[in-house]
């Protein structure tokens, strides 16, 4: 899967963990990942389709989802099962993912790509699978933990 | 403090996002600088319901919501009042938006994540 | 969220389950999503755009993602929720997601579906979208299966 898929949701992740979220970045190399990755605990997942169709993640930490979450509403939670902490890290892969699908759409005119709406999913264990499509990471290095962007688009689309 | 008329009354702002965390943000963005957020509504459709029973200085309106979108939430409010101040907030900032937003007389269009300092600028100029 | 638009999904979900020969599912219940945990390990998630924008998840215990990847398999017995059920399980989601929306073009709304992604653990909590989610059960030989729908309208 060529790495042009990941990188403005890379782009526009640091310049939203910098900008919005005032973290300290620092961007990892780009791995192909394959079907499936196992999570760090919390993941955010948004859907696109359009010219590409596939899926955009975003995985860390409960202790990273928490302190994402303090850092935007300015108040605390002791878990990241907190309604709050989920619907921060939903408000978070909107913003990004909009942000990268219109630096796209408006890079590729006719490609048209439009969101799902983010869900977010949190726990033990857990573990990710996109079947029959490969995908491409980055680990990004943050002041608040490692955070990974994950891009699965299907194959045989630009 | 910014927020504050020069009659010592505070700007009213009413708040149009259906993230809960995105209107928690804006008022952490206004309120430590004396603006008021004076209503809140999660779609277009429940601020066009609201808008007749408050007054507000200046609207922030979200683009993507669901029952009724910030675009047509914005032209109807137009309607009732063409000269509320409006401007969009969008995680989405494709020329066709800004273009759409231009085209219905909206106030201002600013592409989120928002920065504090940079959106009660962009409030106070339309006052 | 209008009925009308979830009745093609309900569809979608039995029409599928019987063209794989599942045993005898059928819709137990409709309510709204109140709390945030989920004690169903799987859940298979597919986005939707266009007409219609929302997310639509299935969600199940291992065990019974395990008997229907079995039954979609000729009964061949499935143990571990490795990567054939898994797949399996996939394609199941993808056909009744494909179903449903073929019935949603039939009533006029063009819906385009993202593929779908496996997310499973334990001890969940999950939000499916930001609006209010719809969760209709279904039972069947398989164990009992819910279809998660957060439909922004």
């Amino acid at each position: 899967m060529s790495t042009s898929h990941i990188a403005p949701f890379v782009k526009s992740s640091v310049t939203i963990f910098k900008d919005m979220l005032g973290l300290e970045v620092k961007s990892g190399t780009t791995e192909n990942e394959g079907d499936s990755f196992a999570s760090r605990g919390f993941s955010v997942i948004v859907g696109f389709t359009g010219g590409w169709k596939g899926r955009f993640f975003l995985d860390m930490t409960g202790a990273t989802a928490i302190q994402l979450a303090s850092t935007l509403t300015g108040e605390e939670y002791s878990s990241m099962a907190d309604e709050e902490v989920l619907l921060s890290g939903a408000e978070l892969g909107n913003i990004i993912s909009g942000n990268a699908i219109t630096d796209i759409n408006n890079t590729y005119p006719g490609l048209n790509l439009r969101l799902t709406p983010p869900s977010v999913f949190a726990g033990d264990d857990l573990s990710m699978f996109n079947v029959r499509l490969n995908s491409c990471s980055v680990l990004i290095d943050t002041s608040a933990g490692p955070i990974k962007i994950n891009v699965a688009v299907e194959e045989g689309k630009k | 403090m910014k927020g504050i008329k020069t009659d010592g009354t505070a700007i009213q702002v009413m708040s149009v996002d259906d993230s809960a965390i995105s209107r928690k943000m804006i008022k952490k963005a206004l309120e430590p600088e004396g603006f008021v957020v004076c209503a809140e509504a999660g779609n277009g459709k429940e601020a066009v319901e609201l808008y007749p029973k408050i007054k507000a200085d200046v609207i922030t309106m979200d683009v993507t919501m669901p029952v009724m979108d910030g675009l047509e939430a914005a032209s109807a409010i137009k309607k009732i009042n063409p000269g509320q101040k409006i401007i969009m907030l969008s995680a989405m900032g494709d020329d066709d938006i800004i273009n759409d937003a231009k085209s219905r007389g909206i106030d201002d269009v600013y592409c989120k994540p928002f920065k504090a300092p940079e959106l009660i600028e962009r409030i106070l100029k339309l006052m | 969220m209008d009925i009308k638009h979830i009745n093609p999904f309900i569809s979608g979900l039995l029409n599928v389950s019987g063209m794989l020969g599942l045993g005898g599912m059928q819709r137990t219940g409709i309510s709204k999503r109140e709390k945030l945990q989920t004690e169903h390990d799987v859940n298979i998630i597919i986005g939707l755009v266009g007409g219609l924008r929302g997310n639509v998840v299935f969600s199940m215990h291992e065990a019974t993602a395990c008997n229907i990847a079995s039954t979609m398999m000729g009964g061949m017995p499935v143990s571990q929720f490795d990567m054939m059920p898994r797949s399996a399980i996939c394609e199941m989601a993808n056909m009744i997601a494909g179903n449903s929306v073929s019935n949603l073009e039939q009533m006029g709304s063009l819906v385009d579906i993202t593929p779908p992604t496996l997310v499973s653990g334990k001890n969940m909590v999950s939000l499916i979208s930001q609006v209010e989610t719809l969760v209709v059960q279904f039972n069947s030989k398989e164990g009992p299966v819910e279809l998660n729908i957060a439909i922004e309208e």
